[in-house]
């Protein structure tokens, strides 16, 4: 099983002053996951046919932890929403 | 600078894990002037002194920006030539009593706070181009400056998980409300079958049936609401996908906040004539606009909006906005259009939400067809993005082609996912309106994406009037319900095509009224409940050749006769998907061609009426499986009579 694998981190490089804050998205995806149909066939009495079709999609739900502060930045790091492939994280100058 | 890497776990359920990095610097503090600080006034007053409503203040290039650190600062007048701040680590506001105007310098108040205009005179403003601040329009003049104004982030709206019932306190949405707070406003849309035309006097029940409510508590995607729900939101659906449409649930609150009164609304000008400016940068993001767009009495009594003073106003920057990002922007309760970039190109409106807006499109820039220089007014590159557009509304008996997104003119501009709702209007009011003259063939300017639109509970889905040869391709992935009527192509003559799209629970589900080669593709035609299918109000110019539906499902039944014409006329004494009529002129004909089409539900016994006075060139060609078939007028030539169809029929080959 590989690791998750960042898609995008938006924006990935800040400047603030203090007090100012930023929302960064994190966007992710679970590498082992797996996409596919199933197909139901659905016949008339006269033997034409049509595809019912439903995607579906199997993976690991991701978990976005708490961020580790680099040292010596003065910096808040919340975490404000997750779902199971993005998350926000406000950063605040402190 | 201090500069580090802020580092985020991800990790899957067998604890693989990989860090997203984030990279940031901190400046260091500058050097601020705060309101709170005495010393402040001493420098910038002349005296130990805070200022007053009657107090005019002008804080040079060469001063440290002002901060704004108190919650009970008023003044006359301010002009801020370096910056202006406000402290985001607690609630402040400034009550103003004249003009706003940021020269150069950054503008950029963040985290909680209000700016508000208590005591706004309507009727001294003057309005139109200006390339200063006029004393006479009060309001917040954002000039040649960077503009970085936020409130604490929302989601801007979301959508009920289901039904939603008159009396319920909780209600289930489909995503987090991330920054919904206890006692935030929600408006809750109407999602009402049409059960009776619109009237633009009486304005209906499912026109009208809107839920307000403050925010009790906040639990998971739970929201408890104050007081129960007046009315029912029920969903509409299954569409093809299988899914529904459930209500808008908006959140109308914001920590950042830009206010006038109910009865004097100020205004928002971003602008830039200096051409030492190349660029100034936009960002505002969760601020709430509200009581802006002052009001004027027209040569007809009515309340008009001053020109030029709106909600959010970026004027004729051209290409100093690229860039420019407002999201989750919230405007409500104004006299004049919300969301406004005129002539500025390469601007984006993320989640932005029009509220209450009278008389004027919520999202619109002036246009461009009979003004001189008219092409001035065109902005290029512009995206509306998950907007919502709700309740642009009029007085009773006025105007018409009111509408929640007005397209004029401009190059590679998109409406993308975006939602409109509750538009009341007189005739031809619409969710979405493509505007007379704005599609122009020479410049080939005014062709907009036009993608993934939700418009329902509407007069009118979508109307346009336009006579152009552009090729428009729109409506994909878009889904028209409990409007009306639901698609409205005019004027006389234009290449349309409509793709893609899907339309629900509509008495009226499309009407013709241009001619040329029009197309309706791909699509998904519900007709239950509906008399006739497709309709023409009227043609002006014969058709050298015919409307094509190719690739369409209509699905039925077709209904009960219980509505009148939207036009007043005749209807057929049998219920029809395509009607052919009584002509209004000589050279009204209708031609249409149904290629490959999928029509269940028995409505292949109502496929077609043509009355015995219908225009004798009327034509229905229907090329599928079945073969070829013509139909015309049933005095017309043809291999048999259909009386299903009051038509005669030619098999072709």
């Amino acid at each position: 099983m590989a690791a998750p694998v960042i898609d995008a981190v938006t924006p990935s490089s800040v400047t603030l002053s203090p007090g100012q804050f930023v929302d960064v998205v994190v966007q992710a995806h679970d590498p082992d996951s797996r996409e596919g149909n199933v197909e139901f066939p659905v016949r008339d009495m006269q033997g034409n046919e049509a595809i019912a079709r439903i995607a579906l999609r199997i993976d690991d739900p991701l978990t976005f932890g708490d961020a580790r502060n680099p040292d010596g930045l003065s910096v808040q790091v919340q975490r404000i929403s997750a779902s199971p492939t993005s998350a926000t994280y406000r950063i605040t100058a402190l | 600078m201090p500069t580090g890497r802020v580092l985020i776990p991800v990790r899957d359920q067998q604890s693989n894990e990989t860090e997203a990095a984030v990279t940031v610097t901190v400046q260091p503090a500058e050097a601020v002037l705060r309101w709170s600080d005495l010393a402040t006034w001493e420098r910038l007053l002349g005296a130990r002194r805070f200022p007053t409503r009657a107090d005019r203040v002008v804080v040079s290039a060469g001063q440290p920006p002002l901060m704004l650190d108190v919650d009970d600062a008023e003044i006359g007048r301010l002009e801020v030539h370096s910056g202006f701040l406000t402290d985001p680590t607690r609630a402040v506001r400034l009550r103003v009593f004249g003009n706003l105007i940021q020269h150069h310098g950054r503008f950029a108040p963040q985290g909680t706070w209000e700016l508000h205009w208590p005591a706004v005179d309507e009727t001294t403003f003057v309005g139109g181009h200006t390339e200063v601040p006029l004393e006479t329009d009060p309001g917040l003049w954002l000039m040649e400056c960077d503009v970085d104004m936020a409130g604490e982030a929302v989601v801007p709206w979301a959508l009920a998980a289901g039904d939603l019932v008159a009396g319920q306190e909780w209600i289930t949405l489909d995503r987090d409300p991330v920054g919904w707070r206890v006692g935030g406003e929600v408006m809750i849309a109407p999602t009402l079958p049409v059960d009776r035309p619109p009237d633009i006097n009486g304005d209906q029940p499912w026109q009208r049936a809107y839920d307000v409510a403050t925010i009790a508590a906040v639990s998971g995607r739970q929201v408890r609401l104050s007081v129960p729900l007046q009315w029912n939101h029920p969903r509409c659906g299954p569409f093809r996908d299988g899914t529904y449409e459930t209500a808008e649930v908006v959140y109308l609150s914001r920590t950042g906040r830009i206010t006038g009164t109910l009865t004097g609304r100020a205004h928002v000008i971003v602008m830039s004539h200096d051409p030492g400016v190349q660029r100034v940068a936009i960002r505002v993001d969760s601020v709430e606009l509200r009581y802006l767009g002052p009001q004027q009495l027209d040569s007809r009594s009515r309340p008009s909006g001053v020109l030029g003073r709106y909600g959010l106003h970026l004027h004729m920057l051209e290409d100093k906005a690229r860039g420019a990002t407002i999201r989750a922007v919230v405007a409500r309760d104004l006299g004049n259009p919300a969301f406004v970039p005129h002539a500025s190109h390469g601007t984006t409106w993320d989640g932005c939400v029009a509220h209450m807006v009278h008389r004027r499109p919520g999202f619109w820039w002036d246009h461009s067809a009979g003004v001189q220089d008219g092409d001035r007014n065109m902005s290029h590159d512009t995206l509306w993005v998950r907007c919502v557009a709700s309740r642009t509304f009029n007085a009773p008996g006025a105007d018409s082609r009111l509408t929640g997104f007005d397209l004029p003119r401009g190059l590679n501009n998109a409406a993308v996912d975006c939602r409109v709702f509750g538009v009341r209007g007189g005739k031809d009011t619409s969710g979405l309106l493509w505007p007379e003259g704005e599609s122009d063939d020479v410049t080939r300017t005014g062709v907009w994406r036009v993608e993934g639109l939700v418009s329902h509970n509407n007069p009118w889905g979508t109307f346009n009037w336009q006579n152009t040869g552009n090729l428009h391709v729109v409506l994909q992935r878009s889904r028209i319900y409990r409007c009306w009527v639901g698609i409205g192509n005019g004027a006389y003559a234009n290449p349309y095509q409509y793709e893609g799209f899907e339309i629900k629970e509509v008495p009226w589900p499309i009407q013709e009224i241009a001619v040329g080669p029009i197309r309706w593709r791909d699509a998904v035609i519900d007709v239950q409940g509906a008399w006739v299918g497709v309709h023409v109000s009227h043609h002006v110019f014969a058709p050298d050749q015919p409307a094509v539906y190719e690739r369409v499902r209509f699905v039925g039944p077709l209904g009960q006769l219980q509505w009148r014409h939207p036009e007043n006329r005749m209807l057929p004494p049998r219920p029809c998907l395509f009607f052919f009529d009584w002509p209004e002129t000589e050279t009204e004909f209708t031609w249409r061609r149904v290629v490959e089409c999928e029509i269940v539900d028995n409505l292949w016994q109502h496929l077609a009426w043509f009355t015995d006075t219908c225009h004798p060139r009327c034509q229905l060609e229907v090329i599928d499986w079945r073969g070829h078939l013509i139909l015309r007028r049933r005095d017309q030539p043809g291999d048999y009579y259909e009386p299903l169809w009051n038509a005669s029929v030619t098999r072709v080959g």
